[in-house]
């Protein structure tokens, strides 16, 4: 009796010896894997990564931002310089504690293409979040296992090897994954959403130091980019309708978002970019549009949320004049603490894949028909005038640079941009209508490593170089 | 036992038939008369008081009685009457009270007897400021006990009590056990005035009886209990006019805030959102002041409160039953709009004697608490008044609510329009403390004692949050609707249900000549159980209907969870005393915790202390040191044990986390392990060596002092896990926290005996105490945002940057360090370069002190004369520092308004050399936002606390209206402060926001009847 009543468990909480024995075990310790992704670093506060480039500015300061872009930047600054490196980690963490643990399951539950699909499905988020820790820090552990407090300690792996962990596990994805559209696939993620995030991280590998493409990388990035071509995604018929709730679902266009449900998962999207003005856009990316392209509406807000004629005041100022309306919900406004955004976060889409193919190809062969193919479908989309032909390569290479500013701003691609293509000095030391005074040097391309992590390995992790 | 009852005349109400008259004089030892003092006659109720001439006559029931005389600060007498008439007593002094009793763990303990440290305070000196919480009243009292009173909201006062510093950096905390007559309580919870004295146990030798649970030392609270033979009904009601210490000085008028708003935009680099000059013109030449406003929203949100308080108490007892019965209620509005409490406690204490052998009781605590405050808060109702701007009022001139005067104005939610409409959390709260207990006079010697004890705390809140449309102060247009946080009802049960039984047999005697023995052994048995139920509707046709079946259930959800601990425990006491000389305790206690592992679930905490009483020695009482009226010194070494960590720290188990919605319309349930486990987790342990004093000289000069050693090892903390492995760390038994420190205690008291002021009595008394805290094992240091956590070091040290002035010409400017890669110019601020690399960076944080004051200090003054009694009480606080931010420190943070010292801001006209350059709010710069000591503010104060002043009606005239006592008192709380602490107050919990809902200034006036 003595021994009862001191023995207390948690009355709302699953023991790990219990859990891990059926197929619903498993479907739960996966839909915790597509959870983790919801990180606001990664999903919905994604466009504050524009913030660190000439898009935009940050008057909040969110991780870190406004440090980061004055050239502040330390093993101790915190932000982004840590949380991308634990956040990562963390979601790896998971990923891998679910792979050994699909690895040793027995039962005949769940049969081994189930299996390989899961694999396959967690395979494409930790090539996600190693593809984080590789563009951002270059060289860090690998860990591929689950560790524990004696094994906590890893030194780095080349910058090389880290690239090569991340497109290994999408080639794993690749090759596991369902066909079907991701539109089809029941929000699930498919053989082409690992396609094209290994397109993403194929293109930022491939100016390496240099900002020179390299054909090999371009050739595999371009080959891959035809691929997802002739997977059957199409451009959405409204450029908005990508961006919000209600149109998302079954869009021909999204090859894989991460998605939200209020009102009990939901975010604070429409908050924060629509009554907090967490990201203001700088007047040079104002001008940069054309003043009769549909997207600068579709884009940007001047002084006040409008959509035809109904009215948000945001409460929060606008340090620049501006704000961003891509992502914004019409239905939800007047936007506040109260409102309960659900719109999802469009992590990949076909324009993306048409620049990306237009990117490579143009490097690899120049300005052939098939580029512009790629460019004007998007032109068209948005209602704007085809471009002029008989551009030369390097004229080419301008204008695909301009439309994935202008098409994909605030989608938090424009820092991987101006890192991969190495023109991050050039650009943001010339910035002049910041509210900041922008300083970006070559040390930049890779952010230092945590000091709390160097300081917790016993000497073992290695900090950046000039740091 | 007080000054209050010196005065006081006590009748026998049942008024029995008395034949013998008994008369004479009370007066010390050189024969000055001790008006005031107090003869009994021994058995009854029956008692007169010395007049002023020390005088007394009482009729007594035989002319064998025994009379007891008693006066404060003498040796009670006991005269055998044996057929006098007549009697002339002397009273010998007796400042250390030989008789005085004190509450210890599991029983009582003559205070000469003592041999650990222990610190009591009685009730009266409690209640003697006009506060409302318990808790509050023990500030100052206690050499070692520091209490921090965060806010003065009511209700809701944040206060942190600490007994010799923070022990353990553990979640286990370092909060003190507090018992109420022996039982787990809170002493919020508690009728002040039902307190009859408290005991401070802060060594682990009084305190290790408690084991696991007194690490951080143990407060016991004794409740009044009745008296036999003595009917009393005494009312006590106080009113108070509360209003806020300090307030911001802010800038109020429109035009100059707009002046400085364009000013600090400018400087900022932000082109847009300026005040149009014919807009400023406007407002400066207004006639039309509700068009066009100079509002000060902080005298709009905060006004003097009216507070009172009622406490009926009715006490006696006859034959062998005593009881205590009382009520209480207070009603303390806030100084700040949206806050509200009313506090009703009832208590009845109950003692009845079955026999001679056999005494039971019972011990009933009744309270309701109902709580009305914003549901995020104090600070955030104050930042949201903070950030509006002079140029608009809350409301039109037709009654709407406001929302700016501009669009490009910044502000947060209109904190008028958010009290008003009720967007509250509505707290109501019944706690019952129901004790019954049983003691059992086995024999002579031998006492066998029981209690059994439920404690139940029942909650209930509701968050409503309704929708309010808002709209623009000169357009009137429809601007935005308040942002309450949500939308919609929610409302929350909860229940906390605390069992405790125990136990112990009780042995106490002389067993050879002079030789006197205590032994004691026990057993106790603790649960707890916790439970909550939450439910939540979002929609809502209106905002009148507010249950939750009244919305609409399309959007609902609803939480719930039970936690449960228990703890067994084992204790035991061995005592030692040779002629009263040399004393030893051992204590013991085998406790065994839910919380952890079955194979280390046992831990055992022992202590042993010893005095040595060198007064009562025959070589220091020859005669030659008759100014030393005692002396005792005493030392204790003990080890108590904390597993206060959570209820489930050692399970290995999964969270149900990550939920996600796959299809856009049904949410999927996720799970994950979230953390490591370690079933090998053990004890905290705090050892605790003392030494102390305990000294009397000149009749009327106490001393206490302690020097005390307190080393918590084994501290159950998060592992340092690194990023790599990607879940919550393990707890583990690491780190080594330790406190080294001092105490002093000076009590002085006196009596005049001639002259004018002849009769009159008074008191005085000092306590400090100091102490270093130092983390002695830790692990790697960890940074934090302005502190650091190393080993030597003390936990969380400040650590920043130094701030070192004004930069005053781009020169200055040019010839420094390279602060960061900032655009410095003149006018900001200055880092000190401290690695001397001629570069300022994050390598130039530096140590600071002030996280932990260098000592706390307190004062009282008390003298009675005549009727009239007076009570002065300073306290203070030396070395703090505190770290503020946002609003009220960088202006127009959310367009909050400069305080008036940026009229001396830096500018090229007025080269400042305290006050910067003036930026705007969340988007002024880095170089004037880092984390550096301009924004460390000096906290020390020293305050007068309290000040009282009261008068008993003369016997002679209250007599005719059948009183037996009616004091008036006018007394007055925080009238002074002396610090240099800028804008607030600087008695508060601890670094944060700049803004902290004020501590009050009361001024009160209060009746003391009995009946």
């Amino acid at each position: 009796c003595e021994k009862d009543a001191l023995d207390k468990n948690p009355l709302d909480k699953l023991s790990s010896g219990d859990f891990w024995k059926s197929q619903q075990d498993f479907d739960m310790a996966l839909t915790a894997i597509y959870g983790e992704m919801q990180n606001g670093m990664f999903s919905v506060g994604a466009p504050n990564w524009d913030v660190l480039t000439d898009n935009g500015y940050g008057q909040h300061s969110y991780w870190g931002s406004q440090a980061i872009v004055q050239g502040n930047i330390s093993p101790t600054s915190g932000g982004y310089i840590s949380d991308v490196y634990g956040s990562s980690y963390k979601g790896i963490a998971r990923i891998n504690i679910f792979l050994e643990q699909l690895n040793n399951f027995q039962g005949d539950e769940i049969d081994s293409a189930t299996k390989s699909k899961y694999e396959g499905e967690a395979m494409f988020m930790r090539g996600f979040y190693y593809f984080q820790l590789y563009s951002n820090y270059g060289s860090v552990p690998i860990v591929t296992e689950p560790l524990t407090l004696e094994n906590q300690i890893q030194p780095k792996a080349p910058e090389n090897e880290v690239l090569a962990r991340s497109l290994a596990d999408l080639d794993t994805a690749i090759a596991n994954l369902s066909s079907e559209l991701y539109a089809d696939n029941g929000g699930h993620v498919v053989k082409s959403s690992a396609q094209a995030l290994k397109l993403r991280v194929l293109l930022f590998a491939a100016y390496g130091d240099t900002g020179t493409a390299d054909s090999g990388i371009m050739t595999q990035a371009r080959d891959l980019a035809l691929e997802i071509m002739g997977a059957g995604y199409e451009l959405s018929e409204n450029f908005e309708d990508v961006f919000r709730d209600g149109t998302q679902e079954g869009n021909p266009e999204i090859i894989f978002s991460i998605k939200f449900l209020a009102p009990d998962n939901s975010t604070s999207m429409d908050q924060w970019y629509g009554d907090w003005v967490v990201i203001s856009p700088l007047q040079n990316l104002v001008d940069a549009f054309d003043p009769l392209d549909p997207r600068l509406d579709k884009t940007i807000y001047a002084d006040e949320v409008n959509f035809d004629g109904n009215i948000h005041n945001p409460s929060n100022g606008l340090p620049t004049g501006y704000g961003v309306k891509k992502f914004l919900s019409p239905s939800l406004m007047p936007y506040g603490y109260s409102t309960q955004s659900q719109q999802d976060w469009v992590l990949l889409r076909y324009a993306d894949v048409l620049l990306m193919y237009a990117e490579a190809q143009n490097e690899l062969v120049g300005p052939d028909q098939s580029v512009y193919d790629a460019i004007t479908a998007i032109r068209d989309r948005a209602g704007m005038l085809d471009i002029t032909v008989g551009l030369t390569k390097d004229q080419m290479r301008e204008i695909i640079r301009y439309e994935r500013r202008i098409e994909l701003a605030f989608e938090g691609l424009r820092y991987y941009d101006l890192k991969r293509w190495r023109i991050a000095e050039e650009v943001l030391n010339n910035i002049s209508d910041g509210v900041l005074d922008y300083t970006f040097e070559e040390r930049f391309y890779h952010w230092p490593l945590p000091q709390s992590e160097i300081d917790k390995s016993q000497g073992v992790l290695e900090q950046n170089p000039d740091y | 036992n007080t000054y209050a009852e010196n005065t006081s005349l006590t009748l026998n109400l049942e008024n029995t038939v008395q034949q013998h008259q008994v008369g004479g004089a009370i007066t010390d030892a050189d024969g000055t008369p001790l008006p005031g003092a107090n003869i009994v006659e021994k058995g009854t109720a029956n008692g007169v008081t010395a007049d002023f001439d020390g005088n007394f006559s009482i009729s007594v029931a035989s002319e064998n009685a025994t009379l007891i005389i008693s006066y404060i600060g003498f040796a009670t007498k006991e005269i055998a009457l044996n057929g006098q008439t007549s009697i002339s007593v002397n009273l010998a002094e007796d400042a250390a009270g030989l008789d005085e009793v004190v509450v210890v763990g599991f029983g009582t303990q003559k205070k000469v007897n003592l041999t650990g440290s222990v610190a009591t305070v009685d009730g009266e000196t409690l209640t003697k400021r006009p506060v409302t919480n318990a808790a509050s009243m023990l500030q100052g009292q206690v050499a070692g006990l520091r209490i921090v009173q965060d806010t003065g909201e009511p209700g809701n006062e944040g206060l942190s009590i600490r007994i010799r510093g923070q022990g353990t950096f553990s979640n286990a905390g370092s909060n003190p056990l507090v018992l109420i007559d022996g039982v787990d309580g809170n002493l919020s919870d508690l009728n002040p005035n039902d307190i009859d004295n408290i005991s401070v146990l802060k060594d682990a030798a009084s305190a290790s009886i408690y084991g696991s649970r007194a690490a951080n030392g143990v407060i016991l609270v004794t409740t009044k209990s009745g008296k036999a033979g003595e009917f009393t009904v005494e009312y006590n009601v106080n009113t108070a006019i509360h209003t806020p210490t300090k307030l911001f000085d802010v800038i109020s008028n429109s035009a100059e805030y707009m002046e400085l708003w364009n000013e600090a935009r400018t400087n900022t680099g932000i082109t847009t959102g300026h005040y149009p000059q014919s807009e400023i013109d406007l407002y400066r030449n207004a006639t039309d002041r509700t068009l066009y406003p100079n509002a000060d929203w902080l005298d709009i949100m905060f006004n003097p409160a009216f507070v009172q308080s009622h406490n009926i108490g009715i006490s006696g007892g006859k034959e062998e039953t005593h009881y205590k019965l009382s009520l209480g209620y207070v009603d303390q509005p806030g100084v700040m709009k949206g806050f509200n409490y009313k506090k009703f406690n009832a208590r009845l204490n109950l003692g009845s004697k079955i026999n001679d052998f056999i005494k039971v009781g019972a011990n009933i605590g009744l309270k309701k608490g109902n709580l009305s405050r914003p549901r995020q808060g104090s600070n955030d109702l104050f930042l949201s008044t903070m950030s509006q701007a002079p140029t608009y009022l809350p409301k039109l001139p037709d009654g709407r609510y406001s929302y700016k005067a501009y669009d490009f104005e910044s502000n947060n939610k209109n904190p008028l329009a958010l009290v008003e409409n009720e967007a509250l959390r509505t707290i109501i709260d019944y706690s019952v403390n129901v004790q019954g207990w049983a003691d059992v006079n086995l024999t002579k010697s031998i006492n066998w004692y029981s209690k059994a004890a439920i404690v139940g705390d029942f909650e209930k809140w509701k968050d409503w949050r309704p929708a309010v449309p808002l709209y623009n102060y000169r357009t009137g247009e429809f601007a935005t609707d308040l942002d309450v946080g949500g939308r919609g009802l929610q409302v929350n049960n909860s229940q906390n249900i605390f069992t405790n039984i125990f136990t112990y047999l009780k042995f106490e005697d002389e067993v050879v000549d002079g030789h006197n023995l205590t032994a004691q052994v026990g057993y106790s048995e603790e649960s707890n159980k916790e439970e909550y139920l939450r439910g939540y509707r979002r929609d809502y046709a209106g905002n009148n209907l507010r249950e939750l079946d009244a919305g609409s259930p399309a959007v609902q959800n609803a939480n719930g969870s039970t936690y449960e601990w228990a703890l067994k425990s084992f204790f035991g006491r061995l005592g030692y005393n040779f002629k009263d000389r040399y004393l030893l305790e051992l204590n013991m206690r085998y406790d065994g915790s839910s919380r952890l592992h079955k194979d280390s679930r046992w831990g055992a905490f022992p202590s042993i202390s010893a005095a040595w009483r060198l007064s009562e020695e025959s070589f220091m009482k020859n005669g030659r040191m008759d100014w030393l009226n005692s002396l005792k010194i005493r030392g204790s070494y003990g080890e108590l044990g904390n597993q206060n960590i959570g209820n489930y720290p050692y399970q290995d188990i999964l969270g149900l986390t990550g939920n996600y919605s796959f299809n856009n319309a049904n949410l999927s349930s996720g799970a994950a392990q979230t953390a490591l486990s370690n079933q090998n987790i053990t004890w905290e342990t705090t050892t605790i060596t003392d030494i102390g004093l305990d000294m009397t000289v000149f009749n009327g000069l106490s001393l206490t002092f302690d020097w005390y050693r307190k080393t918590t090892s084994d501290i159950l903390r998060g592992s340092q896990v690194t990023g790599l492995v990607g879940l919550d760390a393990p707890t583990i038994n690491n780190g080594t926290m330790q406190n080294t420190g001092i105490e002093l205690n000076l009590q002085y008291r006196n009596n005049v005996r001639s002259g004018v002021f002849e009769g009159l009595n008074y008191n005085a008394g000092f306590t400090i105490d100091r102490f270093k805290n130092e983390l002695t094992e830790f692990g790697e240091r960890e940074i934090g945002g302005n502190t650091i956590k190393e080993e030597g070091r003390s936990w969380e040290t400040f650590y920043m940057l130094e701030w070192a002035g004004i930069f005053q010409t781009q020169a200055e400017v040019d010839a420094a360090p390279k602060q960061f890669n900032d655009n410095t110019g003149p006018g900001d601020l200055i880092y000190k370069d401290q690695n001397g690399d001629n570069v300022i960076d994050d390598k130039d944080r530096t140590f600071i002190d002030g996280q932990y004051p260098d000592f706390e200090y307190a004062m009282n003054f008390n003298a009675n004369w005549k009727n009239f009694d007076l009570s002065l009480f300073f306290q203070g606080v030396e070395g703090r520092s505190i770290y503020v931010s946002d609003w009220g420190t960088i202006p127009f943070v959310q367009g909050s308004p400069p305080t008036t010292d940026w009229r001396g801001r830096w500018t090229e006209d007025n080269p400042s050399t305290t006050m910067p350059k003036i930026y705007w709010g969340f988007n002024a710069p880095d170089k004037v936002r880092r984390t550096s000591s301009y924004f460390l503010q000096d906290a020390s104060y020293l305050r007068l606390k309290n000040i009282s002043i009261g008068y008993n009606l003369p016997n002679s005239l209250i007599e005719k209206i059948k009183l037996k006592k009616l004091r008036i008192y006018l007394s007055g709380d925080n009238l002074l402060t002396f610090t240099n602490y800028p804008g607030l107050d600087p008695e508060r919990g601890g670094s944060g926001r700049f803004v902290n809902y004020p501590q009050n200034k009361i001024y009160s006036l209060g009746l003391n009847v009995q009946f």
